[in-house]
C-alpha cells in the first residue's frame, strides 16, 4: 500500500537546518498493522505527516496505492487523502462547535456523499462507536476516551483504508487507552491498515510489526526495490 | 456543506459573542456615518439636474480687472446681454434676464406679508428651466407687462381656495405700478436649485420703470443662456470679446472678460465669485472633506474588523486545519472566509438603517436642513450601499480570510496554535493608522474650534452686540427715520439711533476718481448710506476730522473713507480731498473711519466711502442697552406700529446676523466634532476588543505574575505600554499632517489665529486619556482577579 524510498524531510528556518527525516525505507502492505517508535524528536511526527500527504518529501520517492506522489500539489494530495486516510491524534482535534454528530459526517461532506446515505454511514458509526446517545453533544460535553471514540469514527466513517494515529493514547487513561487500541485493533481485522506512532511498548506488541527511529534514521527495515502493489486508486 | 459552515459561524458568533458585537457595532457606526454623508453629498451633486435642459444652461460670469482692485468675477452681468446673445447669435436657443428684488411688502385685500422671494424675468426663464404649471403656461406667463407667476404655497397664503388667476397682488417693488395681476401658478420650486423665489414678475415691468436694467452701463441681473443641442459653450465664448468691443467703452471692454458657467457647477463652484445668485451656495473643498472622512470611518470599521479576526484567528485555526486534513482546499476556505465577512458586513448595514432613520433630522439641522431625500434614487442609493458593504466586507475580510485560511493542518500534528502571534506587526500599524485618524479629527476640530472662536470675538472695528436692526424696506419708512429715532430715544434703554448698513457697508462696490498722490484714477469702493450719528450707534472709530452733523448743511455732498483708502491713495491727511463719483457729482472728504470689517473674516477690508443720504438706508439701527432686552423689543415694536401702521415689524440682531456669515464654517465645526467622536468611539471599541482578546490569552501568564509577587500596578502596565506607545506614535503621525491640512483650511480667512501648539498636545491626551481608560477597564480587572482562578483553567 505504502513505499517509501530514500525519502528525507529537511525543515529549514532562519539559521538552522534540521534534518527530521533522513533517507527513510519503508513498505507497508494493505492489512498490515504498524507501530512506529523512538525517542522524542526522533521524527516520528514528520514522518507521519509524509505517509498522511499532510506534506511532501524534501527527497526520495513516496508511492502511495502504486503512485508516486512525492510531486504532487497540495491539491492533487488533498484529493487522494480525503477518500483514503483518516487521521487520530493525541489531542482528538475535534472541532468543538459542531456537535458529535456534525464531526463524525464533516469527512462525508468533503467526499460530496448524498444526505441520506451519509445519514446511515453516520448512524452507524455512531452505533459501532456506543455513542448514538450523545450523537448531540459538543466535544466539552464529553471525557476524553469518548472524545477520541469520536475521532476515530470520524476517521474511518468513509472507509478509509489507512488510518495513521499519532500516539491516539497519550491524553488518556490507561483503560481509556486500551479501549481505542482495541478499535484500532478492530478496525485492522476489517481491513484497514494501520499506522500508530506510540511511546508505548506495550501498545506497540499490539501492532503486527514495529519500526524504529533514531534522529531521523529508520533501523531494521529492509524494503525490496521495484515491485509496486497494484491497487485502484479510489 | 453551505449549511454546515453556516452553523459554525453561528456557534462561532455566540461562543464570542463581545467581538461579534464590537465588529458589528463598528460596521453599524461606520455605514452610519457613511450614509448620513453619501445622502448629502449626492444632495449636493444633484443641485439643479431636476431641469430638463441641465446639460444645455450655462450663467454668464464676467472676470472684472479694475485698477485698484484684485481681479474678481460677478455673476451678475449687464441688462442688455440676454436680450443681445438671445437674438444676434445661432448656438443660443434662448437667453434670459433674472433679477431678485429685495423685501417687498405685498398685500391682497386685508392680507399683507413682506416677501424677500420676489424676483422678475424674461418670459424666455420659463422656456430655459424647468416649470410645472398648475394654472396657466409657460407661453402666456408674461403675456401682461404686470404679471406675475406664483408658486403653491403663496397662492394659498394670499388667495386661499379661490382661483388666483387674474387677481391682483399689491406688490410694493418701487416701481411705475403696484398693481400685478397672477397669470400663473406653479408648483414650487425644487429646494435642490441655486435659484430661489416665489414670484416672479415680468421683466416688463422694471424695464417699463427705468432704462438702466437695459443698458450695458451696469450689471445688474443674472444671464441665462440655453444652448441649441450640440453646441459647445466654447464657441460662444470665442465671440465674447466681439461682442463687448462692439458695445463698450474703450477703458470698459478691455477690463472685462466673459465666460459661461455650466448650471450644474453653480452650486458647488462658484466660491470665487464675488457677486452672485446662489441660495444655500455649497463648496466643493466641504464636499470633498466630507467623502474623506465618510470613507476614514469606514476604514476604521474595516480595521476592527481585520485587527480583531487575525487576534482571534488561533480560535477558529483548529477548524480551519481540520476542515482541511479532511480535505477542504485552501480556495474554498478564502471563499468561505470572504463570504462570512461580507455577510457581516451586510448585517452591519442592515443595522445601520435605522440609526440613520433616527439621526437623518438632527443631521440634516446640522447641514442647514438641504438634504431632500429624492425618493426617485431611493433604491439606485440603496444598491450602492449594498454594494459598498459588499466591497467593505471584501476588502476587511481579504487579509483575514488568506491569513487563516493558510493554517496548515500539519499544526494539527505539533498542537502549536498560540499563533496569534502572526501578523501582529500589521495588527500595531493598524492600531496606528486608526488612532492617527482620530488624533487628526481631534486636533482638526481643535483648530477649527479655535479660528471660530477668534472669528467671533475678533473686536471688528464696531460694537456688534446689542445693537438692533430694522430693515427699511421702502421710501415711506424711511422717510420716518427721524420721527423713529426721536420716539425710540424716549426709552432710556435706548441708548443710540441711527440708520445705514448692518455692518457698516452693503455689498455692492462702485467705481470713483479720485485724485491721489499718484495722480488722478479709477478706483472700486465699498458704498455705505448712512444716516446722522451712525458712527456713534456703530461704535466705530473716527481718527481723523469729524462724522456728518446738522451743523454742516454741506454735508450732503461730504464723504467720510475708510483707513484702507487713505493708505492706498497714498494721503497724508485726507481732510478736503476729492471724490468724484460716475455722474460726476464731486463729494469732499470730511472725515476718516478706522478699518472695521464689514464682512466676514474671510475677507480682507477694501477701500470704503460712507455718504450721507438718509434715502439709501437699508436699516434702522439701534443701540439697546443688555438689560431687559424683551421689553426693548417690545418698545421699538409699538413705536414702529405707531409710526408705519400699515407696515409690519421685522427686527433682528446685528451679532446674529454676522454668526450667519459663517454658516459652513459652522457646520464643519459641528461635524468635524462629530466625527471625531465617532472615531474615537470606533477606535476605542477596536482597542477594547483587542486588549480583552490579549487579556484571555495571558491570563494564565498574569496567573503566575502575581503568584511570583507582582502587584496589581505593574500587571496594569504591563498591559497598556505597548498600546500606549502606539497612541504615542499615531500622534507622532497625525500631527504633520494635520498641521499641513489646517494650514490650508485657515488660509481661507483673511483673519486667522496661529495654530497653536497646544491644541496639539490637548488633542493627543484627549484620545490617550481616552484610550487608557478603555485600556484599563481590562488591564484592571486582569490585575485584580485571584491568581488561583487564574491558573485552574489548564
Ligand atoms: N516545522 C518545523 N520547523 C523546523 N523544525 C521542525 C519542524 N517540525 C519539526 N521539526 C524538527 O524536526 C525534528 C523531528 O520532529 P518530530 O515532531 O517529527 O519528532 P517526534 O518524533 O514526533 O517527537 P515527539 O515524540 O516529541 O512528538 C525535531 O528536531 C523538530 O524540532
Ligand atoms: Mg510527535
Amino acid at each position: 500500500m505504502i513505499r517509501i524510498a530514500d525519502l528525507k524531510k529537511v525543515y529549514r528556518t532562519d539559521e538552522v537546518e534540521t534534518i527530521a527525516v533522513a533517507n527513510a525505507n519503508l513498505r507497508v502492505d494493505v492489512g498490515e498493522f504498524v507501530a512506529i517508535m523512538g525517542p522524542s524528536g526522533s521524527g516520528k511526527t514528520t514522518l507521519l505527516t509524509i505517509l498522511g500527504l499532510l506534506d511532501s518529501p524534501t527527497e526520495g520517492e513516496y508511492y502511495f496505492l502504486g503512485n508516486d506522489v512525492s510531486q504532487y500539489s497540495e491539491k492533487q494530495r488533498t484529493a487522494l487523502r480525503r477518500r483514503n486516510i483518516g487521521f487520530v491524534f493525541q489531542n482528538f482535534n475535534l472541532i468543538n462547535e459542531m456537535t458529535v454528530y456534525e464531526n463524525i459526517e464533516l469527512p462525508l461532506l468533503y467526499m460530496g456523499i448524498g444526505s441520506s446515505e451519509r445519514k446511515a454511514m453516520v448512524t452507524e458509526m455512531l452505533e459501532k462507536m456506543r455513542m448514538t446517545t450523545r450523537r448531540n453533544h459538543l466535544p466539552q460535553q464529553l471525557s476524553g476516551g469518548q472524545q477520541q471514540r469520536v475521532a476515530v469514527a470520524r476517521a474511518v466513517v468513509g472507509r478509509q483504508r489507512l488510518i495513521l494515529a499519532d500516539e491516539p493514547t497519550g491524553n488518556l487513561d490507561s483503560r481509556n487507552g486500551d479501549e481505542v487500541m482495541n478499535l484500532l485493533a478492530q478496525l485492522n481485522e476489517g481491513g484497514a491498515t494501520i499506522i500508530i506512532v506510540t511511546h508505548s511498548t506495550e501498545y506497540a506488541s499490539w501492532a503486527n510489526r514495529t519500526v524504529q527511529l533514531y534522529d531521523g534514521h529508520l533501523v531494521n527495515e529492509n524494503v525490496t526495490r521495484g515491485v509496486e502493489d497494484v491497487l485502484e486508486l479510489r | 456543506m453551505f449549511w454546515s459552515y453556516v452553523k459554525t459561524i453561528f456557534r462561532n458568533i455566540s461562543s464570542s459573542k463581545v467581538y461579534f458585537f464590537i465588529n458589528i457595532a463598528g460596521l453599524a457606526i461606520g455605514f452610519t456615518v457613511f450614509t448620513l454623508i453619501m445622502l448629502f453629498v449626492l444632495n449636493e451633486f444633484n443641485y439643479d439636474t431636476f431641469n430638463r435642459k441641465a446639460d444645455r444652461i450655462y450663467r454668464v460670469v464676467e472676470t472684472q480687472k479694475a485698477p485698484g482692485t484684485k481681479a474678481q468675477q460677478v455673476a451678475i452681468t449687464m441688462g442688455a446681454l440676454a436680450p443681445a446673445l438671445a437674438s444676434g447669435f445661432p448656438e443660443v436657443e434662448d437667453a434670459a434676464r433674472y433679477i431678485p428684488w429685495s423685501t417687498v411688502l405685498c398685500r391682497y385685500g386685508d392680507r399683507q406679508f413682506y416677501e424677500n422671494g420676489l424676483s422678475f424675468a424674461d418670459s424666455s426663464f420659463f422656456q430655459i428651466f424647468t416649470f410645472h404649471f398648475i394654472e396657466g403656461n409657460e407661453s402666456a406667463a408674461f403675456d401682461g407687462p404686470y404679471s406675475v407667476v406664483i408658486d403653491k404655497s403663496t397662492a394659498r397664503k394670499y388667495f386661499g381656495d379661490a382661483d388666483p388667476i387674474g387677481r391682483t397682488l399689491s406688490i410694493q417693488a418701487g416701481l411705475d405700478q403696484n398693481t400685478f395681476q397672477v397669470s400663473g401658478v406653479i408648483q414650487d420650486f425644487p429646494r435642490n436649485s441655486h435659484l430661489h423665489f416665489n414670484m416672479i414678475a415680468s421683466m416688463n415691468a422694471v424695464e417699463r420703470h427705468s432704462r438702466f436694467f437695459n443698458g450695458w452701463g451696469n450689471n445688474n441681473a443674472v444671464t441665462y443662456v440655453l444652448l441649441k443641442n450640440g453646441y459647445s459653450p466654447e464657441e460662444l465664448e470665442k465671440q465674447f470679446p466681439a461682442l463687448l468691443r462692439a458695445n463698450l467703452p474703450a477703458d470698459s471692454w478691455n477690463a472685462l472678460e466673459m465666460h459661461l458657467q455650466p448650471l450644474r457647477n453653480i452650486h458647488l463652484y462658484s466660491d470665487q465669485i464675488l457677486y452672485q445668485v446662489n441660495y444655500n451656495k455649497g463648496d466643493i473643498d466641504y464636499v470633498r472633506l466630507f467623502v474623506l472622512i465618510a470613507l476614514f470611518v469606514i476604514i476604521l470599521a474595516c480595521i476592527n474588523f481585520i485587527n480583531l479576526t487575525t487576534a482571534r484567528s488561533a480560535i477558529r485555526s483548529r477548524e480551519v486545519g481540520i476542515r482541511k486534513l479532511l480535505g477542504s482546499y485552501h480556495s474554498h476556505l478564502v471563499y468561505q472566509f470572504i463570504g462570512e465577512s461580507i455577510a457581516l458586513s451586510l448585517i452591519g448595514l442592515l443595522l445601520s438603517f435605522p440609526v440613520v432613520e433616527a439621526l437623518l433630522p438632527t443631521f440634516n439641522s446640522i447641514m442647514g436642513g438641504r438634504i431632500i431625500i429624492d425618493y426617485n434614487n431611493e433604491l439606485s442609493f440603496l444598491l450602492m450601499l449594498i454594494l459598498v458593504a459588499t466591497i467593505v466586507g471584501l476588502v476587511a475580510g481579504f487579509y483575514p480570510a488568506i491569513y487563516l485560511s493558510s493554517y496548515h493542518p500539519v499544526e494539527l500534528l505539533r498542537g502549536r496554535f498560540s499563533s496569534s502571534r502572526r501578523g501582529i506587526i500589521l495588527r500595531k500599524i493598524l492600531i496606528v493608522l486608526q488612532f492617527s485618524v482620530a488624533i487628526g479629527l481631534v486636533t482638526g476640530t481643535g483648530i477649527v474650534v479655535s479660528q471660530m472662536d477668534y472669528v467671533y470675538s475678533k473686536p471688528l472695528g464696531f460694537d456688534k452686540n446689542d445693537l438692533m436692526y430694522i430693515p427699511l424696506h421702502d421710501a415711506e419708512s424711511r422717510n420716518k427715520i427721524g420721527l423713529l429715532g426721536d420716539r425710540l430715544l424716549g426709552n432710556p434703554k435706548i441708548l443710540a439711533v441711527s440708520a445705514g448698513e448692518r455692518t457698516g457697508a452693503g455689498r455692492t462696490q462702485g467705481p470713483v476718481s479720485v485724485l491721489g498722490t499718484n495722480g488722478r484714477s479709477r478706483l472700486l469702493v465699498r458704498e455705505s448710506y448712512v444716516d446722522y450719528g451712525y458712527e456713534k450707534t456703530m461704535g466705530m472709530q473716527i481718527v481723523e476730522g469729524r462724522s456728518f452733523s446738522r451743523n454742516f448743511p454741506s454735508d450732503s455732498a461730504s464723504a467720510i473713507i475708510n483707513e484702507t483708502m487713505r493708505k492706498i491713495l497714498g494721503w497724508k491727511d485726507a481732510i478736503g480731498k476729492q471724490i468724484e463719483m460716475d455722474n460726476g457729482r464731486v463729494f469732499s472728504v470730511v472725515g476718516v473711519v478706522k478699518d472695521f470689517n464689514y464682512s466676514s473674516l474671510q475677507h480682507k477690508i477694501d477701500p470704503l466711502v460712507i455718504w450721507l443720504d438718509p434715502g439709501r438706508c437699508p436699516y434702522l439701527l439701534v443701540r439697546v442697552a443688555p438689560q431687559n432686552m424683551q421689553s426693548t423689543i417690545d418698545f421699538a415694536g409699538k413705536t414702529w406700529d405707531y409710526v408705519l401702521p400699515n407696515h409690519p415689524f421685522e427686527y433682528g440682531f446685528v451679532n446674529n446676523h454676522l454668526d450667519n456669515l459663517y454658516g459652513n464654517e459652522r457646520q464643519t465645526e459641528h461635524l468635524l466634532a462629530l466625527f471625531s467622536t465617532v472615531a474615537i468611539l470606533i477606535a476605542c471599541l477596536g482597542l477594547f476588543g483587542l486588549t480583552l482578546h490579549t487579556t484571555e490569552q495571558r491570563t494564565k501568564e498574569i496567573g503566575v505574575r502575581k503568584v511570583l509577587g507582582a502587584s496589581v500596578g505593574s500587571i496594569v502596565f504591563m498591559l497598556s505600554t505597548e498600546s500606549i506607545r502606539l497612541v504615542i506614535i499615531a500622534g507622532l503621525v497625525a500631527w504633520p499632517t494635520v498641521y499641513y491640512l489646517m494650514s490650508r483650511w485657515l488660509q481661507n480667512f483673511e483673519y486667522r489665529t496661529a495654530i497653536s501648539a497646544w491644541i496639539f498636545v490637548l488633542s493627543g491626551v484627549v484620545v490617550f486619556l481616552v484610550a487608557m481608560f478603555t485600556l484599563s477597564f481590562q488591564a484592571i480587572r486582569a490585575g485584580l482577579t485571584n491568581p488561583v482562578n487564574a491558573l485552574r483553567y489548564e
